[in-house]
């Protein structure tokens, strides 16, 4: 009892600030479950999926309501991170634990060093003709207006980002986002909106897989899955009220501390 | 309303093209659907549109059992009534993207806090249920087909399995959403990638077979 105590309070802690992020929590859960309470990487994982899916559905209940959610666009993505989850849940139950921890270095270094671009270029938001929308920002009071750029070369990181979530039972958000708002040309904030949105998909379907297969442990991911949805719902909130700059470097710091955590973990294999 | 009971033939013919034998106010359904029909595409739209989010079924299912279920057909009328209290609204087809926008979210909202709230409550109660039963909680879940044996036989597993199910499930009930609601749109294109999200998820629980 006392286990699933510690477990809901990890879920609690990564709920928030995932949910915060706009990412499903699984960059922090997966090394703190394995860390923390020795679970095998694969049930981790398998834990770890579940909890995103709950992260997805609790904050993206609160960013559909606020009308930030691109629907459309996120169901055109959609098609490619399915098909890439299918494809990485199927791998990742053949996989050797090693290999996946390897990966899920690889995956971070990277992403944390797309991610310095962003304070850098700041792109415009504006109306393209493709998929155009507008949502109501609540820290400026303006109306957003903005289109699609690059959506081939979006359909392909979104067919990566669900591999890699399928794979390493993350939401992918870590690298949808920063596709979305530096390549597509998508705010911020309705790039994490709309990658919310996406995630909870996503995951299901590599979620179904692992389950098949049995990694999905109820005295694990249960607790954990409990107290990432309590937390999320209070992550939301502080995430809508944070300023955009600030989500950013936040977002940043974070990658970067997983991405060395990751490397340990690889390196101990 | 009243002057269609004069039996005209007419009027008549589609409500015997149901199969069904009309009653007494029989004409008065029957004018509102041509009412619906004659007021052309504009009128069409919004006839679609307008009740997506509560009640969606009407006007489809009207036609059929407009016979039948007096209740239907009188939501018939109010369609009509609706066009001419939003006539100012910019164009039909603003005012139908605004509709839909607003559709859509809505039904996934409501997706995703049935399903929470649904899920949510079934793992505590597996939770508790083992906790009175000094059990530790299951470190593997059943298959999907022996979920539900577990939940009627009252273990604890059931519950915790089933819970974990309608999480996975939630956000396929939201794709299902979507999927409705483009379709009673008419957007085949959206539908259609929608529906391919389906099948791939549908994918998954067939070659996800251990």
């Amino acid at each position: 009892m006392v286990t699933i105590l510690s477990i809901f309070i990890v879920g609690l802690a990564v709920g928030v600030l995932g949910s915060m992020l706009g990412i499903g929590g699984g960059v922090l859960l997966i090394p703190l479950l394995i860390g923390l309470f020795g679970v095998e990487i694969k049930t981790a994982i398998g834990a770890s999926i579940i909890s995103v899916i709950a992260t997805s559905a609790a904050a993206g209940a609160v960013y559909v309501g606020r009308g930030q959610t691109h629907s459309r666009l996120a169901m055109v993505l959609e098609v490619a991170t399915t098909l890439g989850a299918l494809a990485g849940g199927l791998t990742a139950v053949l996989l050797s634990p090693n290999l996946l921890a390897g990966f899920f270095a690889a995956v971070l270094v990277y992403v944390a060093f797309s991610m310095r671009k962003i304070q850098k270029e700041e792109p415009v938001a504006t109306p393209t003709g493709l998929l155009d929308t507008s949502y109501y920002d609540p820290m400026t009071g303006k109306w957003i207006s903005y289109g699609v750029r690059h959506l081939p070369l979006g359909m392909g990181a979104s067919f990566l980002a669900g591999n890699v979530s399928g794979l390493l039972g993350i939401g992918g958000g870590i690298i949808k986002v920063p596709i979305m708002s530096l390549v597509m040309g998508i705010p911020l904030r309705a790039s994490i909106a709309t990658s919310n949105f996406m995630i909870g998909i996503t995951a299901a379907t590599s979620a179904i897989i692992y389950y098949q297969h049995g990694y999905v442990n109820p005295s694990i991911a249960i607790p954990t899955a409990l107290g990432v949805l309590v937390g999320a719902r209070q992550g939301t909130r502080l995430g809508g009220r944070v300023r955009s700059n600030r989500l950013k470097q936040i977002f940043q710091v974070v990658l970067l501390v997983f991405a060395v955590q990751m490397f340990v973990k690889s390196v101990r294999g | 309303m009243k002057n269609g009971s004069s039996g005209d033939p007419d009027v008549a013919d589609p409500g015997l093209a149901n199969g069904v034998r009309l009653g007494p106010d029989a004409p008065e359904r029957v004018e509102a659907d041509d009412a619906g029909l004659q007021a052309g595409e504009e009128a069409a739209v919004i006839v679609t549109a307008v009740p997506a989010a509560s009640q969606p079924i009407v006007t489809e299912e009207g036609r059929s059992a407009v016979a039948a279920n007096d209740e239907a057909a009188r939501v018939h009328v109010a369609p009509n009534l609706l066009d001419l209290i939003s006539a100012p609204a910019p164009t039909p087809e603003e005012k139908r993207e605004i509709e839909h926008t607003r559709d859509l979210n809505d039904v996934i909202h409501r997706v995703l806090i049935i399903g929470l709230f649904a899920s949510t409550a079934t793992m505590l109660a597996g939770v508790v249920l083992a906790a009175v039963r000094h059990r530790a909680l299951a470190t593997t879940a059943p298959e999907f087909g022996g979920v539900w044996a577990r939940v009627e036989a009252l273990r604890p597993s059931g519950f915790l399995a089933l819970g974990i199910l309608i999480l996975m499930a939630t956000p396929i009930f939201r794709v299902l959403g979507s999927f409705v609601i483009f379709v009673h749109e008419r957007d085949w294109r959206y539908a259609g990638i929608t529906m391919i999200v389906l099948l791939i998820l549908t994918a998954s629980v067939l070659i996800g077979r251990a």
